[in-house]
């Protein structure tokens, strides 16, 4: 591949990306050596059918398809299964749960809005086609004119680059999100007086200005992004904002959307609430889901060094998640199932290369606005997907349990719910 | 001098995300943005490396003066480098303080490490680097059409 037409500047970089590996690699000490997938799939189910405390993260670059049967396999190894959203937007999950989603298909944005607000979020970098496709610089059905028609808003704590586009940039003061909504809020319900003479860095004039054009716009969007999620208040700052929303939606039409990031993040919460009814950090030792971020998330599991065994896939925890983690997962088999050579491969026993989805297999992914777009094969590496993989995975650790319990059936002990290893 | 610490996704370090076993993705990780005022107190200019220090550990950082940036924070793009200074408490949601790490920072003659490099402290052993065909990304022969931004 030479060139790539039509793609943004981070999607260019994966179609072009020379960081692909064609056979898995098995790690013996320092060095590594190329090994077949047969064997490769074999070893991964030997490692977690055998671990005690199983962790399967990652999903969020991977298929929906992928993700069902990875979750298939949580619960016949009886372990955790946690997504990227638990460290980016899960608090904003959180928030949902509590105070419900007045969401709206980004169609619905580029169509009708005439008020963008991005808070905590820095699209021009992070989701670069976001405006020019979907929210400001677009022409919609009832917005001919494009960014003449729309007026963009941009609330964070530096001056980003999105914020030097914005129509109005308002700098507000880190972790001052929850008293800024709290704030906004107050003015809609008439409460202005009471404000103090800046609410997390911002006046309240403007803070007044900012509520009456809420109010004033036939229909607002906010995108937030994890500028909310991962600063002081989190679950709490999105609830707020979604509250800010329900005012608004009595007098006029506003929606709110979480930014997400990894391109099928929102199909991970789609496929784990479907199928075990929770959005991420799934436990499944008990027989049953079970779910309680802070307790039962990829982070969480990892620095309390509970998890002898790992399956990242569709993710790359070692250069994402904090130093306590990647310590400990290198003490532990860790299994990587990744078209690309990733940081986590330094960590890992196994490194099984699988086809990408999008370039060289297809797949189900889900927007940010939960629309599932099927992703075409455009190119064939002769690599197996991730689904292959999967299930080969799965057929073999379930001919393992079956060879268990018949063990176990013929010396009538006691049942178990976990399925004892049969060498 | 102490600063709050956060971090996000830069343009630059997005671009590198497949390529995380080149030295690219480890120069644009290891940047930190600083406001120039507050790098004039650090007695540093563009380019210098900076020590950032938390409670959980410390990472040397290439200077970058960034206006955007308002005085008494510093901007860190998301990568190994930042990792390296996170705390992994999550406070019962799951989710780390990537925009919140409280620390402080001085000047220093250390150069930055690479990635790889702070994988391998962590414990981590590199895989070998796959074989880059001649003319690929940033080639004679590469032509990335309506890439931009």
């Amino acid at each position: 591949m030479t060139s790539v037409d039509n793609a943004c500047s981070l999607g260019a970089a994966k179609f072009l990306s020379q960081s692909r590996l064609r056979k898995p690699l098995v790690r013996d000490g320092g060095s590594w050596s190329e090994t077949s997938y047969e064997e490769a799939i074999r070893s991964a189910a030997d490692i977690l059918a055998e671990a005690e405390r199983p962790l399967l993260f990652g999903w969020s670059g991977t298929s929906a398809e992928a993700q069902c049967i990875g979750i298939h396999i949580a619960e016949a190894i009886g372990g955790v299964i946690d997504n990227c959203s638990s460290i980016c937007h899960g608090p904003s999950l959180l928030g949902i749960q509590e105070a419900g989603h007045p969401g709206c298909t980004l169609g619905t944005v580029k169509n009708r809005a005439d008020l963008v607000i991005y808070w905590g979020s820095n699209p021009i970098e992070s989701h670069p086609r976001h405006l020019s496709r979907y929210t400001t610089f677009v022409n919609g059905r009832y917005r001919e004119e494009g960014h003449h028609d729309r007026t963009l808003v941009v609330v964070d704590i530096r001056k980003t680059d999105t914020a030097k586009i914005a129509d109005e940039f308002i700098q507000i003061r880190p972790g001052g999100d929850y008293a800024a909504f709290a704030a906004l809020r107050a003015v809609l319900l008439g409460h202005a007086a009471i404000l103090p003479a800046t609410v997390a860095g911002i006046p309240r004039e403007r803070l007044i200005w900012l509520a009456d054009l809420c109010r004033n716009a036939q229909f607002g969007s906010l995108f937030t992004g994890i500028g909310l999620t991962q600063s002081p208040g989190r679950y709490k700052n999105v609830r707020s904002a979604i509250q800010f929303v329900d005012e608004l939606n009595r007098c006029t039409k506003f929606t709110l959307t979480p930014m997400r990031g990894h391109w099928n993040v929102n199909g991970t919460n789609q496929t784990f609430s479907y199928l075990t009814g929770y959005p991420y950090g799934v436990d499944f030792s008990r027989g049953i889901p079970c779910y309680n971020p802070g307790e039962t998330t990829a982070v969480d599991v990892l620095s309390r060094g509970e998890v002898d065994a790992c399956l990242v896939i569709g993710a790359d925890p070692g250069a994402h998640l904090p130093r306590r983690c990647n310590e400990h997962l290198a003490k532990i088999p860790t299994i990587v199932i990744d078209p690309f050579v990733s940081l986590t491969s330094s960590f890992a026993t196994l490194h099984i290369p699988v086809a990408c989805v999008g370039i060289d297999c297809e797949g189900t992914g889900y927007r940010m606005d939960s629309v599932p777009i099927r992703l075409r094969k455009v190119l064939d590496l002769g690599l197996p997907t991730d689904e292959e993989v999967l299930s080969a995975l799965l057929e073999r650790i379930l001919e393992r349990g079956q060879a268990g319990s018949a063990v176990i059936d013929e010396r009538g002990a006691a049942t178990t719910t976990r399925a004892p290893v049969i060498m | 001098m102490n600063f709050l610490i956060t971090s996000g996704r830069t343009i630059a370090q997005g671009n590198e995300l497949y390529y995380k076993d080149r030295e690219n993705y480890s120069v644009e990780t290891g940047r930190c943005f600083v406001n120039p005022f507050d790098l004039l107190e650090l007695d540093a200019v563009a380019g210098d490396s900076i020590l950032l220090s938390t409670g959980t550990g410390e990472e040397v950082f290439t200077a970058t003066p960034c206006e955007d940036v308002a005085s008494g924070t510093i901007f860190l793009p998301c990568g190994p480098h930042a990792n390296a200074i996170l705390h992994a408490a999550t406070h019962g949601t799951g989710a780390p303080d990537y925009k919140w790490i409280e620390g402080s920072a001085r000047r220093v003659e250390t150069l930055p490490r690479s990635g790889r490099e702070i994988l391998a402290e962590e414990g981590g052993a590199p895989l070998p680097l796959p074989e880059v065909q001649s003319g690929e990304r940033g080639g004679e022969a590469v032509a990335i059409h309506g890439a931009g931004v």
